[in-house]
C-alpha cells in the first residue's frame, strides 16, 4: 500500500513517496521544487507536475496519467500510489470571523478550535464587544471573512442571545456579494442547529459541528476542528492559483500542513512517554508543538515567517530582539532593508556573513515568540526536538542545523535532535487517521534524520573554565572521558543508531543539567554525534556585539567542524542610525510653491523633527 | 544537479505581456469586457465599489408597528434604489403623517424583518486596461487578463501609484538640481528613470516638479512611508538598500526615452502574485518575435541572469555551469549554486535561489 504525499508550502512544494519494503512502511522517495503560485505560472498544479516528474526521476515510478491526473490506486506496473494526500501551508491564511456570547467562555473555546489551522482571526463579535446591531453588521461586512465561526450557549440553555447574533449574521451575509460569501460553521447550543440551517438557507453554506461548550465545565473542540478542516478545503478551492484543481485531484482535498506537527508530536510523546517539541519556522507561517504524554500545547502563527511574513515578524518582535542575536553592529535600516527584501523575494538565500546572521537572528526572534506563546520558559527542556522547515534544514551541515535548533528556543537539558528535511511531518499528519501504522513504521524506520543527542548545561558559565565532565561508556569499548569548558561546544563522534551511557558531572557553581549536578543518561548518536554544550543558559544574555562576535563564530565552527569565520573588526564600530525622513511633509503642499526655497524650509523643519525623533528612540533604547 | 526553475523577472524590449488587471481585494464589481475583446490603454475593464458604511434603520420601531410585514405597506423605496439624504424611505404615499427619511445618501441594500439597510455610496473605481491588447480571460466580478505585445519591465516594489506618461531618463543632470520655471522642469509630468537609489531629496524634488512617476533601482526602506504618500507612482527595480540599476534594465529604459509607457507601481501584497511593472505597446517589426513567458524555463549554462541579494545584488552575469554538489559559501552555508561569470571575468558561486532570469 503506497502513499504519495505532496505538501505545498509558501516557497517549496515537496513530494514524498512512502511504501512498504519487506512489509514495513518506509520513506522511499523525495523531491522538492519551488511552489508555482508566482509569475509567470500562478498555478500550484504546475509545481505538482514538476515535483512528480522529479520524483519519477529519483524513484523510477510514474505518478500521473497522460492528462496530468495522479494515478490512484497504484497499478500493477507500480505506477501511481494507493493513497494520495495533499497538504498546504502556503498562501493567505483563512480569514475567520468568530461570533460568540462570552469572550472568556464560548469565544475562548472557538479561538482554541481555530488554533490548529492557518487562520487569521479578523474580527470577533460577542455580547461584551460594545457594538450595537449596526456596528456588528458593519464589522462583518468590512472584515471580508472566508469563514464565520458561530459559537455560544450551552446545549439546551438560553436561546435568545444566540438567536440575536444569528439575526445579525444572516442580515450581514445576505448583503455580501454571492460569489464571496463565507462558509458558516455553527458549534453552539445544539438545540438551535436546525434554526441555524433555516436561518442561513439561501444565504450561506452552513456546517454544523458539536457544541464547543456543551456545558459550562466541558470543552469539546474536536468536531469543530473537523468542520474547520472542511472549510479550509472549501477555501482552498476558492482562493485561485490552481488550488481548486488541486482539491479535486486529491480524494481528501487539501489539508492544513500544521495539523501534522500537532499529531506527530502528540503521537511520539504518548508512544515514548516523553516530552517532544516540534518547531517549524517557515516563510509565511510558523508552528510550535509541545507535547507530553498527557497533553499537547501548540501555536500556529500565520503572521510570523522568514519570507512572506518577514515584515510582520519584525513588526511583532521589534528590531532590538533581532539585533541581540547579531555578532556585529547593525543599524535599524540594515535590519529593515534585509527584512523588506526577504518579503519581496522570500526564497532568497543569505549569501554573505552579515545576511546569514540577520536571517538567523530573525529565526531566533521568531522562535522566541513562539516559545513564549506556548508557555515555554527561557531554557526549555525536552526529550526530543524535531526541526522542520528550510531555514533549519537547508544549511547543508547537520551540525549547523543542530546549533540553530538548540539556540532557537534556548534548549537546555538532554535531548535527541531530529531534522525533518523532507517535510515528513505534514505528510504523516495527513495520513495518520487512515494509516496510523504507516506513521509508526516510517518514524521507527528513520524517517527523520537523526542528528544526535545534545547535553546542555544551564546557568551562567565562566568562560574557558571546566563546566562538564562526561564519561561515555559503550559495551566492548574503552570508556572515553571529555571535559567541556564554559562557552564552548564539543562534538563527540557517535554514529547513527549507536547507543551509549553517559555519566555527567557538572563542574562550577550555579550550574546544572536537568536540575542535577550529577546524572547518568542513555544517549543515541546521529549524523552530528553527541553534542556537549557548555555555553550555559540562557544564551547570550546581556551580551554586547563584541562579545557575540567572539562567541557565535566559534560555536558554528565547533559544532560544524568548519573553519571559524571571524567577524571583521570594522563591523563592531558603533554606527550612526540614519535619520528618519520627515513624516509630516504635506504631499501636496510642495506643489506649485517656489521650488528651491520651499525645499530648504522643509529640510530645516525636518531637521528639528528628526532630532526629536532620534532623542525619543535613544530614550527608549536606554530604557 | 536536478532541474531548477529559476525566478523570472522580465525586462524585455519585445515580449508577449500577460497582464492581470483586477479590482482591489475589498471591492465588488462588474467586468465590462468580454473574452477576445480588444482594449485600449484607457478602456475601462471593470467597475467596482468598495463597501461603504451600512446604516440600519428600524422602520418597525419607528412606526411603532407590531409586525415587520406592516412595514412593507409603508415602503417608498425598494432594494437597490439610490436615495439622497433626507429622502423619505417609508410613510404614507399621501405625504401625510409620520415619515422615515434616509439619514445618508446611498443605496437601499436590504429590506427585511422591519429593518431598512442603506449603504453609503463610495466612489466608483474605474479599472483601466493600461495597455492595448486583447482580453484572454475574464475574472468574474474582479477584472481580466489582457495579452499584448510590447516592452515589459517588472520591478519588485511599488507605492501603489499608477501613471501613463512619457519616459525621461535622468542622465547627467540630477533631478534635485533641475532648472524649474513656471512651466515646471524637463521631468514634469513624465516617468523619470534614475540609475541611483532614491533619496529623500529626490522624492521631494520629484513632487516639486510634478513628475508622473519615478523608477529607480532601490531606496532605503526608511523612505517607504514617505514614498507611499507621494502623489506620483514609484517603482523599485532591485529592492531596498543601496543598489544601482543594472545595465540591461537601464538600456531598455534608455531606448524608451520620450515614449509613453504605463507605469503600474503595484504595491506587493503578502499573498498576491501581482508585481509592479512598466509596460508599453510595441508592434513586432519584420522578423522580430516577441518573447513569451516560459512557465517551464529551467536554469542552464550560458543563460543570462541577475544576481539578487548579497554582495553582488543587481549585477548581471551568465551561468558558466551548475555543479551537482552543494557549494560551501563564504558564510558557511552549503547550498545548491551556479557558477556565474559577472562583468570583468569575475566568477562567483551564487545560490540558485538568488538568480533571476530577466530576458
Amino acid at each position: 500500500m503506497s502513499i504519495l504525499a505532496v505538501d505545498f508550502g509558501s516557497v517549496h512544494t515537496r513530494a514524498l513517496l512512502i511504501d512498504q519494503v519487506n512489509g514495513v512502511y518506509q520513506l522511499v522517495g523525495f523531491a522538492r521544487t519551488r511552489t508555482t503560485d508566482d509569475f509567470p505560472v500562478q498555478n500550484v498544479t504546475v509545481g505538482l507536475g514538476r515535483v512528480l516528474n522529479l520524483l519519477t526521476d529519483t524513484s523510477g515510478r510514474n505518478f500521473t496519467n497522460p492528462d496530468g491526473r495522479v494515478i490512484s490506486p497504484e497499478l500493477p506496473d507500480r505506477s501511481g500510489a494507493d493513497t494520495f494526500v495533499v497538504t498546504a501551508s502556503g498562501g493567505r491564511p483563512l480569514r475567520a470571523l468568530v461570533v460568540g456570547l462570552m469572550p472568556s467562555i464560548s469565544v475562548a473555546s472557538a479561538l482554541k478550535a481555530l488554533s490548529n489551522t492557518y487562520v487569521s482571526v479578523v474580527e470577533t463579535l460577542h455580547l461584551a464587544d460594545g457594538r450595537d446591531f449596526e456596528g456588528r453588521l458593519n464589522a462583518v461586512l468590512h472584515a471580508y471573512p472566508d469563514v464565520v465561526f458561530i459559537v455560544g450557549g450551552t446545549d439546551g440553555g438560553a436561546a435568545a442571545p444566540v438567536l440575536d447574533m444569528l439575526h445579525v449574521m444572516r442580515l450581514s451575509l445576505s448583503l455580501v456579494d454571492r460569489r464571496r460569501r463565507p462558509t458558516v460553521i455553527y458549534a453552539g447550543n445544539a438545540v438551535l442547529g436546525q434554526d441555524v440551517i433555516t436561518q442561513f438557507e439561501g444565504v450561506a453554506e452552513v456546517l454544523i459541528a458539536e457544541n464547543v461548550r456543551p456545558d459550562m465545565e466541558t470543552e469539546s473542540i474536536g468536531s469543530a476542528r473537523s468542520m474547520l478542516s472542511r472549510a479550509f478545503n472549501r477555501y482552498a478551492e476558492r482562493r485561485g492559483y490552481g488550488f481548486a484543481e488541486l482539491a479535486s485531484l486529491a480524494p481528501s482535498g487539501v489539508m492544513p500542513s500544521a495539523r501534522g506537527y500537532v499529531t506527530i508530536a502528540s503521537y511520539l510523546a504518548q508512544a515514548k512517554r516523553e516530552r517532544v517539541i516540534a518547531l517549524d519556522v517557515g516563510s509565511g507561517a510558523s508552528i510550535l508543538a509541545v507535547a507530553t504524554p498527557k497533553d499537547t500545547d501548540f501555536s500556529i502563527r500565520t503572521d510570523l515567517g522568514l519570507g512572506h511574513n518577514a515584515q510582520s515578524l519584525l513588526d511583532t518582535v521589534g528590531i532590538d530582539e533581532v539585533r541581540r542575536w547579531l555578532p556585529f553592529e547593525a543599524t535599524r535600516s540594515e535590519v529593515r532593508n534585509y527584512v523588506a527584501n526577504k518579503a519581496l523575494r522570500p526564497s532568497l538565500t543569505p549569501s554573505n556573513l552579515r545576511d546569514l546572521y540577520l536571517e538567523h537572528g530573525l529565526l531566533r526572534a521568531a522562535a522566541g515568540v513562539m516559545g513564549r506563546s506556548t508557555g515555554l520558559g527561557g531554557a526549555p527542556e525536552a526529550d526530543a526536538l524535531i526541526l522542520g522547515g528550510a531555514v533549519f534544514n537547508d544549511t547543508g551541515s547537520p551540525g549547523y542545523t543542530a546549533l540553530l535548533g538548540l539556540d532557537a528556543l534556548g534548549m537546555a537539558g538532554v535531548m535527541r535532535l531530529y531534522s525533518d528535511s523532507y517535510g515528513l511531518t505534514a505528510a504523516l499528519g495527513a495520513v495518520a487517521a487512515a494509516r496510523s501504522e504507516a506513521v509508526v513504521q516510517v518514524l521507527e524506520e528513520g524517517g527523520y534524520a537523526e542528528l544526535g543527542t545534545a547535553v546542555c548545561v544551564s546557568g551562567r558559565v565562566r568562560p574557558d573554565k571546566p563546566v562538564l565532565r562526561v564519561t561515555l561508556e559503550q559495551p566492548g569499548r574503552p570508556n572515553r572521558e571529555f571535559t567541556v569548558n564554559g562557552g564552548h561546544i564539543q562534538v563527540v563522534s557517535l554514529g547513527i543508531g549507536e547507543r551509549a551511557k553517559l555519566k555527567i558531572r557538572v563542574l562550577g557553581g550555579g550550574l546544572e543539567v536537568k536540575g542535577k549536578r550529577s546524572l547518568k543518561v542513555e544517549v543515541i548518536g546521529g549524523v552530528v554525534g553527541l553534542i556537549l554544550d557548555g555555553r550555559g543558559r540562557p544564551l547570550l544574555h546581556h551580551t554586547s556585539a563584541t562579545q557575540r562576535a567572539e562567541l557565535m563564530p566559534r560555536w558554528v565552527s565547533e559544532i560544524t567542524g568548519d573553519e571559524k569565520r571571524d567577524i571583521p573588526a570594522d563591523w563592531l564600530k558603533a554606527l550612526d542610525e540614519p535619520k528618519l525622513p520627515s513624516e509630516s511633509r504635506p504631499k501636496r503642499a510642495r506643489r506649485g510653491a517656489r521650488r528651491g526655497s520651499n525645499r530648504q524650509k522643509n529640510a530645516a523643519a525636518s531637521a528639528v523633527e528628526l532630532e526629536s525623533a532620534d532623542v525619543s528612540l535613544d530614550d527608549l533604547r536606554n530604557g | 544537479m536536478s532541474v531548477f526553475y529559476p525566478e523570472q523577472r522580465p525586462a524585455h524590449k519585445l515580449a508577449v505581456i500577460q497582464r492581470e488587471v483586477i479590482l482591489p481585494a475589498e471591492a465588488s464589481g462588474v467586468v465590462t469586457v468580454v473574452n477576445d475583446q480588444r482594449v485600449d490603454v484607457r478602456d475601462v475593464v471593470a467597475r467596482g465599489l468598495v463597501p461603504g458604511k451600512f446604516m440600519v434603520i428600524d422602520a418597525k420601531a419607528f412606526f411603532k408597528l407590531k409586525t415587520a410585514a406592516e412595514v412593507d405597506e409603508l415602503l417608498l423605496v425598494t432594494v437597490d434604489d439610490e436615495v439622497d439624504e433626507l429622502k423619505p424611505l417609508a410613510g404614507q404615499t399621501s405625504g401625510r403623517g409620520k415619515r422615515l427619511f434616509s439619514p445618508v445618501t446611498g443605496r437601499v441594500a436590504s429590506i427585511a424583518d422591519g429593518l431598512i439597510v442603506v449603504e453609503q455610496l463610495n466612489a466608483v473605481i474605474d479599472l483601466e486596461a493600461g495597455l492595448r491588447g486583447r482580453v484572454t480571460e475574464v475574472k468574474a466580478g474582479r477584472g481580466a487578463l489582457i495579452e499584448a505585445t510590447g516592452t515589459q519591465i517588472q520591478g519588485v516594489w511599488g507605492n501603489g501609484g499608477r501613471a501613463i506618461a512619457v519616459v525621461v531618463n535622468e542622465g547627467q543632470n540630477p533631478i534635485e538640481s533641475a532648472t524649474v520655471d513656471v512651466m515646471g522642469s524637463r521631468f514634469s509630468t513624465s516617468v523619470v528613470v534614475l540609475r541611483r537609489p532614491i533619496t529623500e531629496d529626490i522624492l521631494s524634488a520629484a513632487a516639486d516638479q510634478n513628475v508622473a512617476g519615478l523608477v529607480a533601482p532601490s531606496m532605503s526602506v526608511e523612505l517607504a512611508d514617505l514614498a507611499h504618500v507621494q502623489p506620483y507612482a514609484v517603482m523599485l527595480i532591485e529592492g531596498f538598500g543601496d543598489m544601482r540599476l543594472n545595465r540591461a534594465v537601464a538600456q531598455v529604459f534608455q531606448d524608451l526615452e520620450g515614449v509613453q509607457i504605463t507605469l503600474d507601481a503595484a504595491q506587493p501584497q503578502v499573498w498576491d502574485a501581482r508585481r509592479p511593472e512598466a509596460v508599453m505597446n510595441v508592434q513586432p517589426k519584420g522578423s522580430d518575435v516577441p518573447t513569451r513567458p516560459s512557465p517551464n524555463l529551467t536554469l542552464r549554462a550560458g543563460m543570462g541572469v541577475r544576481v539578487v541579494g548579497g554582495d553582488h545584488s543587481g549585477q548581471l552575469g551568465s551561468v558558466v555551469n551548475l555543479p551537482n554538489e552543494l557549494v560551501l559559501l563564504d558564510n558557511g552555508l552549503r547550498v545548491p549554486c551556479a557558477l556565474v561569470e559577472l562583468g570583468g571575468d569575475q566568477r562567483i558561486f551564487a545560490p540558485l535561489t538568488n538568480l533571476e532570469v530577466i530576458g
